[in-house]
């Protein structure tokens, strides 16, 4: 019954309500620059969502590797706002922690925090290495992409973080705090 | 309140619709403590035959007087109520009703809300109720006459089974012919039967039918009046050709010489601005496309016809054209010189590659003219008459005067001091702009329409007066002598040798006096006069210097002139200013001091002021004076007619009559020094005039016709893409050769010139006026002076079906429609399919080919909150029509991209197996997209069909050749206008909506008002035609009734307290107020009130009351609520 | 009206944009100072996974370009840009978040009106007396020179209304290169996404995706591909460098410059991976 009330929670989502409109017709899928490497098209996937296999939904990599170019919001004839659902299905997956394991833009993300989190700021080369450490294998394969950037002066490995670091490491502390109380 | 009163309640579950969320037994007992209840029960359908039983043997049982029924809205079961309680002997008004489903239990989610509130609208009921009347019933009439608003397939219908049983109806079209949409068809789903072959008779028919009177390109302006007695207005549209005459022989379309974008087939071919839709149209005749008047025409002080003549040049018809021309001027060969062209400033070409060479086509069609033709007049007198017009001056103006008389058959003379005729353009405008013998052909055109000119005959001292032209039995005389003399600079030494003023030394050169000018001359004077003064001078081998006091922005001379001088290496000195002359005898020397602007004066133009101390000398052989003239006009002063300080000739500027009967005047003698074409057109205008005048001795209510309005030329670019295209490049004579003679400047364009030039005309004003129409049709049924007409009629019932539109795709860019050519919207297929189509209904591309395969995309802006949210019923079956006659035409594989297939009919779904079986592709997915970007080799060239095969959730990537957008309906143009004016409701998609979706689907909450067809929601031909048979029925069983019972709410004015201030006459929409003056009171037409209550709520002294809505009525309501 | 600058994290390894856009306003004379001690906006990825702080990000920025009283903050990066207007449209709908944000920024003594107006840098060189300013100074007008204008998706889409153009089929950058004297093509592939963050962990199905970008451009015979954001042009001229086309990339700061005639070295075009010396010889 998890499901059931996964589904609840789902429509109470900002603009979940608007997954039940969805006549299945498909425009999403067809305008979506990554459909092919989603295990669910976004349109299957709010199939699964309509019939109940909100389990199987969650586990799909779909909303992860959705690059938000908002393509389907867009064009969608329900005017439903997808992008938008799909953002709110990372949330719930990381509050619940059951996203899917091999999906790697879910540790590229995380590093991507981990650095912002340090520096204020973002470094490509930073955030390389950080990923390094989970995905080894997809960073080394762009080792030699790195190495040309660096000719073209286009990699900075040291980053400044920003003046008021202190200032902004409360921010983050408070923020968090807020995040535990409901 | 009369007797005590005796209150029944009845509460109904409507099913479970209340029931559901309104505690109807707690209602009930709450009911029954209300005053003067007797009786409350409730029961599960008041409205059914048991439920009314109940309330018929309650009033017998219980003597009740008073019924409250709480269920579904009075629009839905009001009458019914009414009834029951008549047949048990009440009268209707002492029944009110309380809405306790569309106000409360559909619209409530708490069952305990809901119930209070059913409370609380019942309480309200009984309150009023107690303080109900009762009202006599009343009836009016009904016109047995309906009116037809639409006639395409539904308005044709209802009108033929009303005019079969014998009725009279009107039938309004606003589109030149009846058919509408499936006029368009070629076959119809799902029989495949031609729509053309049960179309056409049935157009037939209505076209011939007796009983229906046609009225096709008309538009319903404003009804007015109820059920039963209508009062419409139609404007009849200017069609400027008579239906009665025109025989639709096609003769005018074929001479034609304007052709824009076909509407009927959606511009993918042309038709002529007379045109006639379709070839099976009804009624069978043509109608003229017209705008107003092209800018050209506008600019043109005579309004000549530039844009005809120009089209008539294009075809080559030059004949034709001079005779347009002539029609609104004359010395057309000197124009197409002289003319400063004001329509040229103003042609809508000039914003897209320079504006068409209108001058010089003139030029071109009169020099052919005299060539070809010779000089005989285009046209033939009218009819001769006795009255002789005598003409003073031979110039643009007398000439032009003198031409449009004697074409009305007058005989005119006209008196020139001169020894030739012509006037300025003689005498000042110099030899190498209008050669003597081009105006000397202009001119006998003129004589051969029968005018005498008398040279070297003044009018005045030396020569005959006023009087005795009138003693010589001249019943009118026109004055056009001109502006002859010339302005002078009042400084020392002006009168010197070697000083002339221009128009002089020009009129000395043109009679062939060879005038010594000397070496160095100096024109004064920034006026056209000045500027061919100089280029003359230029012309006898001086070097010429033209001084001006003010800029080279303020000279009033023509630019090109101007430019020309330039060229010519005449030099200008400007902001200086002649002070004085020196020389014995001669001039030698000429002091000028130098000027700055000052202030704005009367002519706008910023005054000069001398600069202190900068006087300087020039040495000069001669001097021109060139600083404006002024007619030589005091001796008719001494003739006793008026004349203004300036010297110019006083007139009624409307008619141009001076100030002594029959005597007219106009030119530069009124007008002061002006341009040709300005003096012709005073002279034509004058001959008008002259000419009514003798016929009815006065002018007081005669006008000279008026023009048209002009095209917006923003409208005319938006038409359609206009490409650029340059005007033809002028030859001019070169620079060395004609200062050394008087040879023409500007050298003739060539005819094949001529043809390219006029090529690019834009047809400003679509219809061009050339009268190609009227020469070519032989019923003389073309009137280019047609005009709207409106016409009344009275009608008991009126029938709306007035169809959609179909919605167009643009905005949704990701189809590439109008991007792509080979993409579609169903609505232009259907043309391309259709035998008598752009194709001859073959399936090809634009190029030529036959198509391999076709994508054909359905729900486009239906089923799409963006644009329309509804479906529009239709398409998914025109789509797979278009699929099996593709397949049949053309073997191409046809890919059917679908949502859900709708197929809800006789025989749909079956006719959707049967394409199937075809082997048709059925993709269900939405199309993302359709893009030329190819990503696969067989991709390239092709229009590739993006979308999700939503079934086995693969992105596909269809390449295919055509794509055919199944478009969505939506409302007609103008159905908000219509709504307005008929007082019938849209629905939040502006479809018409029915007074109930089941039990009254073809009603409107109007009375007497029907609705078939598409206006009421997208259906196909079958439910449209059923439908129009069903209003058909409505309004006959109105005509069969010959009565119907109306509002018996009418309102009451008391005379004791009204004062007649007749505010409520003013607001009431049914004209039903009159004021009595006897009594000095307003009094109520209880036939005409419709009890709508404006008057009430506006009468300041509450003298009226509305029954059934009366203060003591609504304010016992209100307390019922507010309790 | 007081703009400031919110570079965001990619600008300083863009290929030539930071200098291309500083060299365009100090020609233009226009004053556009970097936002104090401003961070990342967290992007695409931070709203992923973990909401609050993702809207926290953005808010500091947008809190501090309202106490330097800015009336805009202008940025030169389609996610950024995004991702503040998307920021902005949750907290003014929401107004519980509101509160939790501004709790937030208290640490630090920042507060969140939502006074603030987000525009891109495209949208602020169009301004109608900058883009004036720059049709008057065109010294070398770039006629003769094929454009394809990359967009990139989240420059149009709308989000809280400030949006100026047509989400699909966007006009903006064709009329400014017009009026550099360039020669637009018809390019349909305007507003795809080039898969952005996705082409780390997805490169082969981001390649496609570049694949049709290049191969558009290509269809209409452009000379050279414009972006307007640092996401776009790195990974469109890298994608398209691995698929073996040679299209330069440029920023629309660079093609502004060069019509200005500010010397190529001062537009770091030296930076790109494909030369732009081709479309350097043809102007």
């Amino acid at each position: 019954m998890e499901g059931k009330g996964l589904l609840k929670e789902l429509v109470r989502l900002p603009g979940g309500r608007e997954i039940l409109k969805c006549i299945q017709c498909g425009t999403c899928s067809g305008s979506c620059p990554m459909v092919e490497v989603m295990d669910y098209s976004p349109r299957a996937f709010f199939a699964l969502i309509k019939s109940g296999q909100i389990k199987e939904a969650v586990r799909a990599n779909t909303y992860w590797v959705c690059a938000s170019c908002y393509f389907c919001s867009v064009r969608c004839p329900r005017g439903i706002k997808i992008t938008d659902i799909m953002y709110a299905f990372k949330e719930l997956s990381v509050k619940k922690g059951f996203y899917p394991k091999k999906e790697p833009t879910t540790k590229l993300y995380e590093s991507f925090k981990e650095v912002i989190e340090k520096y204020g700021r973002l470094s490509e080369a930073k955030l390389m290495q950080r990923f390094a450490f989970k995905k080894p294998l997809l960073v080394l394969s762009k080792a030699r992409l790195g190495l040309k950037l660096l000719l073209k002066k286009r990699i900075k490995f040291r980053v400044k973080p920003i003046k008021n670091i202190e200032a902004f490491r409360r921010v983050i502390q408070r923020t968090k705090e807020l995040e535990s109380v409901p | 309140m009369g007797q005590e009163p005796r209150i029944g309640v009845y509460i109904c579950h409507c099913g479970i619709n209340i029931a559901y969320k309104v505690d109807v037994e707690a209602v009930r007992d709450y009911a029954s403590t209300l005053p003067y209840v007797v009786v409350a029960r409730d029961y599960k359908f008041m409205c059914s035959n048991v439920g009314q039983e109940m309330i018929i043997n309650d009033i017998r049982n219980y003597q009740l007087n008073r019924v409250v029924v709480a269920s579904c809205s009075p629009r839905m079961h009001e009458k019914t109520f009414r009834k029951a309680c008549e047949k048990g002997g009440l009268n209707p008004y002492f029944f009110q009703m309380a809405s306790i489903r569309e106000q409360v239990s559909w619209v409530h989610e708490d069952e305990v809300v809901a119930t209070e509130k059913a409370k609380e609208l019942i309480r309200a009921a009984v309150f009023r109720v107690i303080h109900h009347e009762p009202l006599e019933k009343r009836y009016v009439d009904i016109n047995p006459n309906v009116l037809v608003i639409g006639g395409g397939i539904a308005g044709m219908q209802a009108a033929l089974e009303i005019a079969d049983a014998g009725k009279l109806v009107y039938l309004v079209e606003r589109e030149p012919s009846i058919g509408g949409h499936m006029a368009k068809f070629d076959k119809t789903f799902p029989t495949l039967d031609c729509a053309a072959c049960i179309m056409t008779p049935k157009m037939v028919s209505v076209g011939q039918h007796e009983n229906i009177k046609l009225l096709t390109y008309a538009e319903v302006e404003s009804v007015e009046g109820f059920i039963g007695n209508f009062k419409v207005r139609v404007r009849k549209k200017a069609r400027f050709v008579d239906e009665n005459k025109c025989t639709g022989c096609g003769e005018c379309a074929k001479v034609c010489p304007v052709s824009l974008p076909n509407e009927f087939e959606y511009g993918m071919t042309n038709r002529k601005a007379i045109y006639r839709p379709f070839p099976q149209a009804v009624p069978n005749v043509f109608t003229i496309t017209k705008e107003g008047w092209s800018p050209c025409r506008s600019a043109c002080p005579a309004n000549l016809n530039a844009h005809g003549y120009v089209k008539l040049a294009h075809e080559g018809k030059f004949e034709d054209a001079f005779a347009l021309i002539m029609e609104s001027v004359v010395l057309p060969a000197t124009l197409g010189r002289a003319c400063p062209a004001f329509c040229e400033r103003e042609c809508t070409r000039g914003e897209v590659g320079g504006s068409i060479h209108i001058r010089l086509i003139k030029r071109f069609i009169a020099d052919w003219y005299y060539e070809n033709v010779g000089t005989k007049p285009p046209f033939r007198v009218d009819e001769l008459k006795n009255e002789k017009v005598a003409v003073v001056g031979a110039g643009p103006a007398g000439l032009s005067c003198a031409f449009y008389l004697a074409k009305e058959g007058y005989k005119v003379v006209i008196f020139e001091k001169e020894a030739e005729p012509g006037g300025m353009v003689r005498y000042a405008i110099p030899e190498y702009r209008v050669p003597k013998d081009v105006l000397a052909k202009d001119i006998e055109v003129i004589r051969n329409m029968g005018v005498e000119i008398k040279t070297n005959t003044p009018i005045g001292p030396d020569g005959l007066t006023i009087d005795e032209l009138f003693a010589q039995g001249y019943k009118a005389i026109f004055l056009a002598i001109g502006a002859w003399k010339d302005r002078r600079l009042n400084v020392p030494g002006e009168d010197l040798d070697g000083i002339y003023t221009a128009i002089d030394f020009l009129r000395r050169v043109n009679s062939g006096e060879r005038v010594k000018v000397g070496n160095k001359v100096a024109v004064i004077g920034g006026g056209n006069s000045a500027i061919d003064a100089a280029r003359v001078a230029k012309r006898l081998g001086a070097d010429v210097t033209v001084y001006y006091r003010r800029t080279r922005h303020e000279m009033p001379a023509f630019p090109e002139e101007v430019e020309a001088a330039i060229k010519e290496g005449i030099k200008f000195e400007f902001l200086t200013t002649p002070i004085g002359f020196e020389g014995n005898g001669k001039v030698e020397k000429m002091e000028l001091i130098r000027m700055q602007l000052g202030e704005p004066d009367s002519s706008g133009r910023r005054r000069p002021v001398p600069i202190e101390g900068s006087n300087f000398k020039v040495d000069v052989d001669s001097v021109i004076l060139a600083i404006g003239q002024v007619p030589d006009s005091e001796v008719f002063g001494k003739f006793g007619i008026k004349l203004n300080r300036d010297g110019t000739v006083y007139v009624n500027p409307r008619t141009l009559e001076t100030s002594r009967k029959g005597v007219f005047a106009g030119g530069d003698a009124v007008t002061g020094p002006s341009t040709i074409v300005e003096a012709i057109a005073l002279g034509r205008k004058a001959a008008y005039y002259i000419s009514e005048y003798l016929k009815k001795g006065s002018l007081d209510d005669v006008n000279f016709p008026s023009s048209l309005p002009t095209v917006d030329k923003r409208r005319v670019l938006e038409r359609r893409k206009v490409e650029v295209i340059p005007r033809v490049k002028i030859k001019e004579l070169p620079v060395e050769e004609r200062i050394s003679n008087f040879e023409e400047v500007e050298l003739l364009l060539t005819e094949e010139e001529v043809k390219k030039d006029s090529g690019r005309c834009l047809d400003c004003a679509i219809c061009c006026e050339c009268k190609q129409c009227v020469k070519a049709c032989e019923a003389k049924a073309i009137d280019h002076q047609q005009k709207d007409e409106i016409i009344e009629i009275e009608v008991g019932s009126i029938i709306v079906a007035t169809g959609f539109k179909t919605f167009d795709p643009t905005p949704l860019r990701r189809y590439g429609y109008k991007k792509y050519p080979e993409v579609y919207t169903s609505i232009e297929f259907e043309r391309l399919n259709n035998a008598s189509g752009p194709t001859e209904g073959k399936i090809v591309m634009k190029n030529g080919k036959v198509p391999e395969s076709v994508a054909i995309i359905h729900c486009v802006g239906s089923r799409d909150e963006k644009y329309h949210p509804y479906c529009s019923r239709v398409c998914c079956m025109y789509s797979m029509k278009y699929a099996h006659l593709i397949k049949e035409k053309t073997g191409a594989e046809v890919y059917e991209f679908y949502i859900d297939i709708r197929s809800p009919g006789k025989m749909y779904e079956e006719f959707y197996n049967r394409v199937q079986e075809e082997g048709v592709h059925f993709i269900r997915g939405k199309v993302a997209e359709v893009t030329d970007v190819a990503e696969r080799p067989e991709e390239e060239g092709k229009l590739i069909v993006v979308a999700e095969d939503t079934l086995t959730g693969r992105i596909l990537r269809v390449p295919v050749d055509m794509v055919i957008l199944s478009v969505a309906l939506e409302p007609a143009d103008g159905a908000e206008e219509l709504a307005r004016i008929l007082g019938i409701a849209q629905d939040k998609d502006g479809w018409f909506i029915e007074l109930h979706p089941k039990l009254a689907p073809v009603s409107t909450a109007s009375d007497g008002i029907f609705l078939a067809g598409c206006c009421q929601g997208p259906k196909d031909i079958p439910d449209t035609v059923a439908q129009a048979s069903a209003a058909a029925a409505e309004a006959l069983s109105l005509i069969m009734r010959g009565k119907v019972e109306i509002e018996s709410a009418t309102s009451y004015i008391d005379p004791e307290i009204c004062v007649g201030c007749m505010q409520c006459k003013s607001v009431c929409p049914y004209s039903a107020i009159d004021y009595d003056p006897s009594l000095g009171v307003c009094v109520v037409n209880e036939v005409l009130c419709k009890g709508c209550g404006l008057c009430a709520a506006t009468c300041p002294n509450k003298a009226i009351t509305l029954r059934h809505f009366k203060n003591e009525q609504i304010f016992s309501e209100l307390e019922g609520i507010l309790l | 009206m007081k703009a400031v600058f919110y570079p965001g994290c990619t600008l300083e390894t863009a290929a030539g944009y930071e200098e291309s856009i500083k060299a365009v306003n100090k020609v233009l004379g226009i004053d556009l100072p970097e936002l104090d001690d401003w961070n990342c906006c967290g992007a695409t990825a931070l709203f992923s996974v973990d909401k609050l702080l993702s809207l926290v990000f953005p808010a500091r920025n947008l809190a501090k370009a309202e106490k330097e009283e800015a009336k805009w903050i202008v940025t030169p990066c389609n996610a950024c840009y995004a991702t503040l207007r998307k920021v902005k449209a949750i907290l003014r709908e929401n107004e519980a978040l509101r509160e939790k944000v501004n709790k937030a920024l208290s640490a630090e003594g920042l507060f969140y009106r939502g006074s603030i107006s987000i525009k891109h840098l495209l949208d602020f060189y169009l301004q109608s007396e900058l883009f004036e300013g720059i049709k008057e100074r065109i010294k070398k007008p770039l006629n003769g020179l094929r454009v394809a204008t990359y967009y990139g998706c989240q420059y149009t889409r709308p989000i809280t209304g400030e949006e100026t153009d047509d989400p699909e089929v966007p006009n903006n950058l064709d009329r400014l290169l017009v009026a550099l004297g360039a020669e637009v093509v018809d390019y349909s592939m305007k507003t795809y996404c080039c898969g952005a963050a996705q082409m780390v962990s997805h490169e082969k199905g981001c390649l496609k995706l570049i694949n049709r970008i290049v191969r558009g451009a290509i269809k209409e015979g452009a000379d050279v591909i414009v972006a307007i954001c640092p996401m776009c042009q790195f990974n469109v001229e890298l994608g398209e460098s691995k698929l073996g086309y040679r299209v330069p990339v440029l920023y629309f700061t660079q093609l502004i410059g060069l019509s200005l005639g500010i010397p190529k070295k001062m537009l770091g075009l030296e930076k790109l991976m494909i030369s732009s010396n081709p479309l350097l010889s043809k102007i």
